[in-house]
């Protein structure tokens, strides 16, 4: 069982057909690991018993998804209160097409409400456990999804990425995250948090595993009119045998010891194995998470507008009228943290002072994505740290919410520039904690990027002790 | 922003108002979030003011429109030519048609 979920979905996929073991093997074993170490991280919230092995290319690989993208029949709280008990009515695109490719969803993961965190302990459904040390948060809001990957309760998982949501957790369980281009992904069937920024995601434990998934799950999809393909140019794989990486060194200003640390061995280790990095400036990036919290709070609170108690999920009753009944259920429904950008971003996407800070944020995200495609028309990639520290202990930002945001401070660049990007463990810390590393690349060329994660990963590997 | 702007902005007159926009109730989680979170996060958001500078009149929204927004919260005006002006029918570009439709 151990061997059987130490593996990625590609080696899983040639051993079985190399037949060393059949599917129903490899779904039984990933089953038994999840009853085993779950009870302890809490990383699923929903568990999908009944689902057996599907045809296809990837039959007998289990996944799981995160508890806001939808799937027909199952269970689809986003971590909230207020849809306890609400029943997905239909698919969602991605999780469609990954049955059709064989998969098989073992269950739904626990998230941050709504994708609002950084730790997922604003769960309705409780905390998640960091399965490097159960003391700390897994990041979030995608922390489930992460979890279980680290754990070895599956191969991948679908998760979301927003602000961060999907490389951030990914950075503190130490396995691989893609952000794809916005655009490159249907949404179809995801509950919206920033429908200008939201994108579903993979987290994976092998980087091989991502372009995989990827070309499953990818491509135009008439239910979702922000998809599309890019020019067949942009998705031939490329071979880099001397990559150029950009690095703005002021980002190193926002991280700890430990993980400026891990950073810059990093990149002395990718130096001396003949990657050049170009010294790069991102001026607008500096501001990047105060514009995404304007922004995405504004986006969060007209989106979350539809949960009042009528159509979806809990209503709370009796009430004296219409009104009352709406701001009871949402009030109870919903907990601290959406309220939280529920009230700043309708306080954002105001006239008056809220506009002025709208209207400049903006503006800077314009900026932020010129800077981005300046720097990266010389370079294969910008790379950057994924967090600025290791994981936080769980609690430790209870009171400190704009502490906590912090948490997205170098993930957010990415997001407000709709570019495609991956984190990638590099190492552990002296605490044993994962440590993390971003790729940032062009629009649309997420396969190259890709591409690149593989070729940096299999050059870490090389260089580590055996 | 000013100091008394950032004031303003929490006034009580205010607070209910963005309650009611939000559609929540005047419960005890809410009122802390307004009076204890809330200032923090807005005036982390003021180092906007600096950054933008000499950007925001630079160029015009990638996408060329605007968002419609809510009335002025320190003013709860029922003014309707707040939520008529950016009406499609008004719109000097002609009416929005979806992509991907009538093209044969």
């Amino acid at each position: 069982v151990r061997e059987l979920t130490a593996m990625g979905v590609a080696e899983l996929c040639r051993r079985r057909d190399a037949g060393e073991f059949g599917s129903e093997e490899i779904l039984a074993a990933h089953r038994f690991r999840i009853e085993t170490v779950d009870a302890e991280l809490h990383a699923v919230a929903h568990h999908f018993r009944e689902e057996g092995p599907a045809e296809g290319p990837l039959r007998g690989i289990p996944y799981l998804t995160k508890a806001n993208i939808a799937v027909r029949g199952r269970p689809h709280d986003c971590g909230s209160r207020i849809l306890a008990g609400y029943v997905a009515p239909f698919d969602a695109t991605v999780t469609a097409r990954l049955h059709q490719s064989g998969c098989s969803l073992v269950g739904s993961t626990n998230m941050d409400e709504f994708g609002m965190g950084s730790s997922t302990e604003h769960s309705c459904q409780g905390p998640t456990h960091n399965p490097a040390d159960r003391s700390r948060t897994p990041g979030g809001s995608s922390g489930g999804s992460a979890a279980a990957v680290a754990a070895g309760m599956v191969p991948f998982a679908l998760g979301t990425d927003t602000g961060g949501s999907v490389r951030q957790p990914a950075a503190h369980c130490g396995v691989y995250g893609l952000r794809p281009t916005w655009g490159r992904v249907s949404r179809y069937g995801l509950t919206t948090f920033a429908s200008s920024m939201d994108q579903v995601g993979i987290l994976a434990r092998a980087a091989e595993d991502l372009p995989l998934i990827f070309s499953v799950i990818a491509g135009v999809d008439p239910r979702d009119a922000t998809t599309r393909a890019p020019e067949l140019t942009s998705r031939i794989a490329r071979r880099f045998t001397a990559p150029r990486l950009a690095v703005d060194p002021s980002t190193l200003e926002i991280v700890d010891d430990e993980v400026g640390g891990a950073f810059e061995a990093f990149v002395r280790d990718l130096e001396s194995a003949g990657v050049r990095i170009d010294s790069v400036s991102l001026p607008s990036c500096r501001v990047a998470l105060e514009c995404y919290l304007v922004l995405s709070s504004a986006e969060a609170a007209s989106n979350l507008a539809r949960f009042d108690g009528t159509l979806f999920g809990d209503r709370v009753t009796p009430a004296q009228s219409y009104e009352e009944m709406v701001r009871m259920s949402r009030s109870q429904g919903f907990g601290a943290e959406v309220k939280r950008r529920i009230l700043s971003g309708v306080f954002a996407s105001s006239a008056g002072e809220g506009a002025i800070h709208a209207e400049r944020a903006r503006a800077l995200r314009r900026q932020i994505r010129l800077e981005h495609v300046e720097v990266l028309r010389e370079c294969d990639a910008l790379l950057l740290p994924t967090t600025p520290t290791a994981a936080p202990r769980l609690g430790e930002y209870e009171d400190d919410p704009c502490g906590a945001y912090e948490g997205d401070r170098l993930t957010t660049p990415a997001s407000l520039a709709g570019l495609p990007a991956v984190a990638m463990p590099i190492s552990r810390g002296p605490r044993g904690l994962p440590l993390s590393a971003q790729l940032v690349g062009r629009p649309d060329q997420d396969e190259a990027l890709l591409d690149l994660a593989i070729a940096l990963a299999r050059m870490r590997s090389e260089e580590e002790p055996h | 922003l000013t100091d008394r702007d950032e004031l303003e902005a929490l006034s009580p007159q205010r607070v209910q108002r963005v309650l009611q926009l939000a559609g929540l109730d005047e419960g005890p989680e809410e009122f802390a979030i307004l009076e204890r979170d809330l200032p923090r996060i807005i005036a982390a958001w003021r180092v906007l003011a600096d950054a933008a500078g000499g950007v925001s009149d630079r160029e015009p929204p990638e996408n060329g429109c605007e968002s419609t927004l809510a009335p002025d919260l320190a003013e709860p005006s029922l003014d309707p030519e707040i939520w008529t002006k950016n009406l499609p029918s008004q719109d000097p570009r002609g009416p929005w048609v979806p992509p991907n439709r009538g093209r044969g």
